[in-house]
């Protein structure tokens, strides 16, 4: 099978009009691949199918997610109904090998990889010109289905409606998220590293904030009130929580996905549920989301167990509001830091920072991330995704070989300098005339200045309630 | 009695998703009309003050989700209605086909007693596509109690007309005492339909 992802991307049509992908087609395909039949008889190739599959092969990437039993579900370049022959394909594969008492995981050629993911009652399938971090990805994409699907609610739905429910009904609306989940990974090094990235801001200016907002949520005293989060950007500007819970950061990573792409009217508050598959995957929260101020990048979340108390958490933001608005130093400390964010320059390492173009730190335990302030030549759009790239490729490698401490590769126009301990991960991308033991000490300065400014670049303390 | 100086009252937007309920409350809400609008996430809520002579009335918007997966959410929504709104899109009939679930969704929710219900369809400048006939929604209106309008989002026509009477409607509710007669019968006729609705004395 291992030829098999680039004729998988020039099948011939289907074996079915489009939007029919019907019991018996799946059955025939199912029988095609067995290649325990005799040929079957093949209607008329359809123009429509032919038409999308060569459009398929136009794009870097396509991720698909069909049902278990090979019913379209998405397709990341939309129009999933055109595709359904090759979703049934999809489920073909995944579904014999599994018969087979295994699992199918991927299928790579020279310059075309699959990956595939199978979470009952989900098949989730990716097909990439890259190969770094494709199970990720639709691991990912496969949280991003269950808050708005509890995995309760996903096991059960088909039992209830019958194999052949068509989940785009629950899904509706959703696909931008979808979308959005994806996308990141070609633009955001916290999605790529599994983190959450943090808004520069001074340490005692974000204690303020976060102090202040923990007085507005204690004063209304609301039941059933779990988590509040203020962030800006993808960014998280602070963060508290009822005692005893957590919010683990792929959570996290769920609700910046969700604010990021939901386009709020100015004034108006959100208020919707969401299920956080790692808080609980069986049921649902209840989310207020609000822009802090008019056309104010900067947004405020907050999360309860009760779905009647929209009105007492619309207070909690009107109250957080006036009370920023009310002490000047907190305010004006507050809109700097999303209206310019300030992120760490490497000058702050002294000599030689110039041969430090950029880096990207990442705290294994606290899982969040601090980059380095954009520089020449990482300024344009297509350096930012060649950056990205990289660093994608290095976690591929940091976690599939065990045991690397550091990494030292030097290309025509940069050295990549990895290190890699127990409790941090720190990737620099320095001037090609940079060596090895000027990495080395460049990369210890920077670990000691981060050190020193870690209030202003890391939560390091999340208040509760 | 004069009507007090400030009138709060709730109003809910509810229909098929797509019909254009974000549509309406934004262009009311003075922010045009955008086309890549998106469906809404469960209901978003947003207060808008209309002044009618010397009243202020402060309307706590909800303009919920059409989609199905919050279908369990419209009671929450619906708790304390004053005014509901149903909005439908003249140019897809199955959108005004739906409208008796919605109804029957206002039948057994919490609302306040005297709430009032409006019926909108939607979309009127796709007029050469319209596939609901006006006279049977204007009778279809008036079955279940509810005052009728058409408008469209897109070229900002019949909005502020029903908000403004439904705002002269609040404040002419009140100088005769709370309830006021044409409120009752909006309420009756929605109760009358409830099957083993009680009468009361
Ligand atoms: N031509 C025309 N299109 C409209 C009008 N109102 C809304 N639309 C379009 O209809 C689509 C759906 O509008 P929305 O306002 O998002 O519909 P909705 O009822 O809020 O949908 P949900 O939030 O999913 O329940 C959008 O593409 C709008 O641009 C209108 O008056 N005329
Ligand atoms: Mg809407």
């Amino acid at each position: 099978m291992s030829s098999g992802i680039a004729t998988l991307l020039s099948i011939p049509a289907s074996t079915s009009a489009p939007g029919e992908a019907s019991h018996s087609d799946l059955q025939a395909l199912k029988d095609q691949a067995n290649m325990s039949m005799p040929q079957i008889e093949l209607p008329e190739e359809e123009p429509i199918e032919e038409s999308a599959l060569d459009r398929l092969s136009h794009y870097p990437y396509q991720v698909f997610v069909l049902s278990e039993y090979g019913r379209p579900i998405y397709v990341s370049c939309g129009q999933e109904d055109q595709l359904c022959a090759f979703f049934a394909l999809i489920g073909v594969f995944v579904n014999r090998v599994r018969h087979n008492g295994d699992m199918l995981n991927s299928i790579s050629s020279k310059d075309l990889h699959a990956h595939f993911l199978f979470r009952k009652p989900l098949i989730l399938c990716i097909v990439s010109k890259r190969r770094d971090q494709l199970r990720s990805q639709l691991e990912v994409l496969f949280n991003q289905i269950l808050s708005t699907i509890s995995r309760k609610q996903l096991e059960t739905i088909y039992e209830k409606r019958g194999d052949n429910y068509d989940l785009r009904r629950l899904l509706g609306g959703t696909n931008k998220y979808m979308d959005g989940s994806l996308s990141s990974w070609h633009y955001d090094l916290a999605q790529i590293s599994s983190a959450i990235r943090v808004l520069p801001m001074e340490a005692a200016d974000r204690n303020a904030l976060s102090t202040t907002l923990v007085n507005s949520i204690t004063s209304a005293n609301v039941e059933g009130m779990l988590f509040a989060v203020v962030l800006a950007h993808r960014q998280i500007v602070c963060l508290s929580r009822l005692k005893k819970h957590l919010l683990d950061h792929k959570d996290l990573s769920l609700i910046i996905n969700l604010v990021s792409n939901t386009s709020t009217i100015a004034d108006a508050a959100i208020w919707t549920p969401i299920c956080l598959p790692f808080f609980n995957d069986s049921g649902f929260l209840h989310a207020y989301i609000s822009s802090l101020w008019e056309n104010s990048p900067a947004h405020l979340v907050l999360l309860s167990v009760d779905r009647n108390t929209l009105k007492d958490l619309h207070l909690i933001k009107e109250d957080f509001c006036a009370k920023i608005q009310s002490s000047p130093k907190i305010l004006n400390s507050f809109e700097a830091a999303v209206t310019s964010p300030q992120s760490f320059s490497p000058s702050n390492i002294g000599t030689g920072s110039e041969m430090l173009w950029h880096f990207l730190y990442r705290n294994i335990s606290s899982r969040q991330i601090c980059l380095s302030a954009s520089r020449p030549p990482f300024i344009g759009q297509e350096e930012r995704v060649l950056l990205t790239r990289s660093a994608s490729r290095v976690y591929d490698i940091l976690r599939s070989v065990d045991g690397i401490r550091q990494i030292f590769v030097r290309n025509k126009k940069e050295v990549l300098y990895v290190k890699a301990e127990d409790r941090y991960e720190l990737q620099c991308v320095l001037s090609p005339f940079c060596s090895p033991t000027m990495a080395s000490i460049l990369g210890d300065r920077l670990l000691k200045a981060l050190k020193t400014y870690e209030g202003r670049y890391f939560i390091t303390h999340v208040p509760s309630f | 009695m004069a009507p007090p100086s400030r009138i709060k009252k709730k109003v809910v937007f509810l229909g098929e998703s797509g019909v254009g309920k974000t549509s309406i409350v934004l262009r009311y809400d003075g922010k045009g009309f955008d086309t890549s609008i998106r469906a809404t996430l469960g209901a978003s809520y947003l207060v808008s003050t209309i002044p009618i002579a010397a009243t202020n009335i402060e309307l706590q918007i909800w303009d919920t989700a059409g989609q199905e997966r919050f279908r369990s959410m419209v009671p929450i929504y619906l708790r304390k209605t004053d005014v509901a709104i149903l909005v439908y899109d003249i140019t897809d009939i199955r959108s005004f086909d739906q409208l008796n679930t919605w109804v029957h969704f206002l039948r057994n929710a919490e609302t306040n007693d005297a709430m009032k219900l409006v019926l909108i369809g939607n979309k009127t400048d796709l007029e050469m596509k319209r596939t609901v006939d006006q006279r049977k929604a204007i009778g279809y209106a008036a079955k279940i109690g509810a005052s009728y309008h058409e408008t469209s989002a897109a070229s900002n026509t019949g909005i502020e007309e029903a908000f403004f009477e439904l705002a002269t409607q609040i404040v002419a509710s009140y100088p005769m005492g709370r309830r006021k007669r044409s409120e009752e019968i909006n309420s009756v006729t929605l109760n009358e339909t409830k099957e083993n609705s009680s009468k009361c004395c």
